[in-house]
């Protein structure tokens, strides 16, 4: 067994045996249940056709606007803030493992972890199905694969947050700001004139995922963008981490 | 220096140097040549077809789409019982507006405005390109604009029966390329709208309107006073109403006009001269169509169950002919129109080299009342019974591709003014399609699907059992299994 792979192990090991993960989990099905058996009881037009549903939970609802952008750095929070806050990232940088490897490693734990996250909301679509109900299940698998990788990149972001010091508080307040800012900043910007106008819609998350994925349509574009922006954050993640052994 | 800042510094550093990587690496990779969108089931009908593509990439640089996608009027009959078809519209529209941002390679400039814009925003946008109800894409280039409406997108099934209305198909696909074609040319076609000979009743102002909606299809509507010569570059004359014969000269150009088969689309009414209506006759007579003398009447029966005559007519789609590219949408959706002051048009025996149709047409209980002098408004054994042609296709047979020998008569020209004109947008907007031989309308239609889910009572505690209930609280109780595993 690899260095790399003994690592992987023991940070999703580590996560599964945290009970406030579970917390996080719970409340986190609570939130999606409710949101969903809201649209089911409250909106007429998903009654109407359930080919909106995938819009209304992976599209642009409150669950991407307020929840996506906060739960990811809840979960990454202690991948490397609690290694800082115990002394322990010190061994960790000097064991038998590269630096890009040790973010890797944590970075996987935590998006395997948090594919439970969005299989329960995956649960809900198949407890649907299982009474009788229709599903465009492109459009619903569409919406998984969008809010799966847009999940990666707010995941990245939160490790990059949990990167810089020992408080539990800056990392996951820092990560959801940083999300935030990615996901309100083209919003605001969206309609203004010229350069700012289109970087902004080259930018904007909800419509990747409201005229993309959920819509039933991978963007190879909107791929590169939350994967692209995935890499960089570890990057400069690893900075952070080997930054310390250079600068004295 | 501090450490810290050092730190800082060097993070800095490195994150500009991969912002600038990553937005490379994006900026290439948002070029439509290396961008794809995979169509998940292979069934949706949401991405642009190469033709729209093109014509979108082809559109000159500064080229805008703006889209309207806010809340409906909730007077709207298509949202009634809950009816999911603006959100569905919506959803194919927002999809769409992202495909013409992709496809143009950034020559178009695409805002959408819905719910969540800021109103200020909303409204600049709205007072800047005077939009109306229904209006839903506006594509420009330059000073040319071509206006979508949601029925010439969307073909729905209107509700019935307490149930709601349902989104059948679209043609966004088509109407956008259809419309980036036409804005892609130099030049629009040109509308010559004749003012010269208007009935007092009828200002020019009051065709302001009938101008606009020529100008948001795409078109270049001009009001002339006299009528042009064949040999000008007109694409189709619209004679609004006549309250005096033509002059000489304009006489001379009319019957050019028809007799080289250019597109006409002539409106009369119940006021028309005998003088005028004795020329167009004379000068319609080969393609079998003749208008008639005397006022169109519908039956209304009063408060005192005295019969007595309409002349104010709402004319339904059972009234409409239902397999005319002019008509068929509107009686498949089961609109209606408004006009007044009408005369019948009857088919006569004509050329052989024409066909006529007739589009619009009143039921048995409708008559013509004859006596302009003394009218009794009341039908008599005598009086010229419906049913009653108001409105008549002809074209030629042979007329190849460019539509040559359309022409549109029509015995009301009320419809071209407002109130009655906001009803009948549709239709001027198929009439014109149709005379220019671009009624392929209909084209390019993609089927919708629908899945309505009425869960029962038992059905919805289950799904809201397991989805409150059971999912969250199993979780909660495994972690505090894990804790009470933990603290142990």
């Amino acid at each position: 067994m690899s260095a790399f792979t003994a690592l992987l192990k023991r940070e999703v090991f580590s996560l599964l045996v945290t009970p406030s993960i579970y917390l996080l989990l719970g409340v986190w099905y609570l939130l999606n249940g409710l949101l969903f058996v809201y649209a089911l009881d409250f909106s007429p037009e998903v009654q109407s056709d359930l080919s909106l549903l995938p819009q209304y939970l992976f599209g642009s609802s409150l669950l991407v606007w307020l929840l996506l952008p906060a739960f990811p750095p809840l979960v990454t929070l202690r991948l490397l803030a609690e290694e800082h806050r115990l002394g322990t990232v010190e061994p960790l940088l000097t064991a038998p493992i590269s630096d890009a490897a040790v973010v890797l490693a944590k970075y996987l734990s935590a998006s395997i972890f948090f594919l439970l996250f969005w299989g329960g909301v995956l649960l809900l679509f198949a407890l649907l199905a299982s009474v009788g109900a229709d599903l465009d299940w492109a459009r619903v698998l569409g919406g998984f694969s969008g809010a799966l990788l847009c999940s990666l990149l707010f995941l990245a972001t939160g490790l990059f947050a949990s990167s810089w010091s020992g408080n539990l508080i800056l990392a996951a307040g820092g990560g959801a700001a940083l999300n935030y800012l990615l996901l309100f900043l083209p919003a605001i910007t969206e309609n203004a004139d010229g350069a700012v106008g289109a970087l902004a819609q080259a930018t904007h998350i909800p419509n990747m995922l409201d005229r993309g994925f959920a819509a039933g349509l991978l963007d190879s574009y909107a791929a590169a963008y939350f994967l692209g922006l995935s890499a960089l954050f570890l990057f400069l993640t690893w900075v952070r981490l080997v930054s310390r052994r250079w600068v004295p | 220096m501090s450490r810290r800042f050092r730190l800082g510094l060097l993070t800095f550093s490195a994150g500009l140097i991969g912002v600038a990587l990553v937005a490379l690496l994006l900026r290439a990779l948002a070029q439509p040549e290396l961008r794809y969108r995979w169509d998940f089931a292979g069934t949706s009908p949401l991405a642009l077809s190469d033709r729209s593509a093109e014509a979108l990439a082809a559109m000159p640089e500064g080229s805008r789409a703006t889209l309207f996608l806010d809340r409906p009027s909730p007077r709207d009959p298509l949202t009634y019982f809950g009816s999911a078809v603006y959100p569905n519209a919506y959803a194919v529209l927002r999809v769409a507006a992202e495909e013409i941002r992709i496809q143009s390679r950034g020559r178009v400039e695409v805002q959408v405005f819905d719910e969540f814009s800021a109103p200020v925003e909303v409204a600049a946008a709205k007072t800047r390109l005077g939009h109306q109800y229904g209006q839903l894409i506006y594509l420009e280039s330059g000073d040319k604009r071509r206006i979508l409406r949601f029925e010439e997108l969307f073909r729905v099934d209107q509700p019935v029966n307490e149930q709601p209305a349902r989104l059948r198909s679209h043609r966004v696909d088509e109407a956008l390329g259809d419309a980036a074609l036409r804005l892609g040319r130099d030049e629009l076609p040109r509308v010559a709208v004749c003012v010269g000979a208007l009935p007092p009743a009828f200002p020019r102002e009051a065709l302001a309107g009938f101008l606009q909606l020529l100008a948001a299809e795409g078109y270049a509507p001009v009001a002339v006073e006299s009528i042009p010569e064949p040999g000008e570059d007109w694409d189709l004359l619209v004679l609004p109403g006549q309250s005096k014969p033509l002059l000489e000269g304009d006489a001379a150009a009319a019957r050019a006009w028809v007799e080289q088969d250019k597109p006409l689309l002539l409106t009369l009414g119940f006021l028309t001269p005998p003088a005028v209506m004795d020329f167009w006759n004379g000068l319609l007579a080969p393609r079998g169509v003749a208008f008639r003398d005397g006022l169109v009447c519908a039956r209304f029966r009063g408060a005192t169950g005295v019969t007595a005559c309409a002349s104010n007519i709402a004319l339904g789609f059972q009234g409409m002919a239902p397999s005319h590219p002019i008509t068929q949408d509107l009686r498949l959706e089961r609109r209606w129109l408004e006009f007044g002051a009408a005369q019948a048009l009857e088919l006569t025996e004509g050329s052989a080299d024409y066909a006529r149709e007739t589009l619009l047409w009143l039921d048995g209980d409708s008559w013509i009342e004859p006596d302009e002098e003394r009218p009794v408004f009341q039908p008599s054994s005598r009086t010229p019974r419906g049913p009653l042609n108001l409105a008549v296709a002809t074209s030629r047979w042979d007329e190849g591709d460019d539509g040559r020998g359309r022409a549109l008569l029509s015995g009301t020209s009320t419809f071209l003014v407002d109130p009655q004109l906001d009803l009948a947008r549709d239709f001027l907007a198929s009439s014109t399609r149709w005379l220019l031989g671009e009624d392929d309308a209909s084209s390019g239609l993609v089927s919708l699907k629908s899945l309505p889910f009425r869960p029962t009572a038992a059905q919805h505690a289950r799904i809201a059992n397991l989805s409150i209930l059971a999912l969250p609280g199993s979780t909660l109780l495994l972690g505090l299994l894990i804790l009470w595993r933990r603290r142990r």
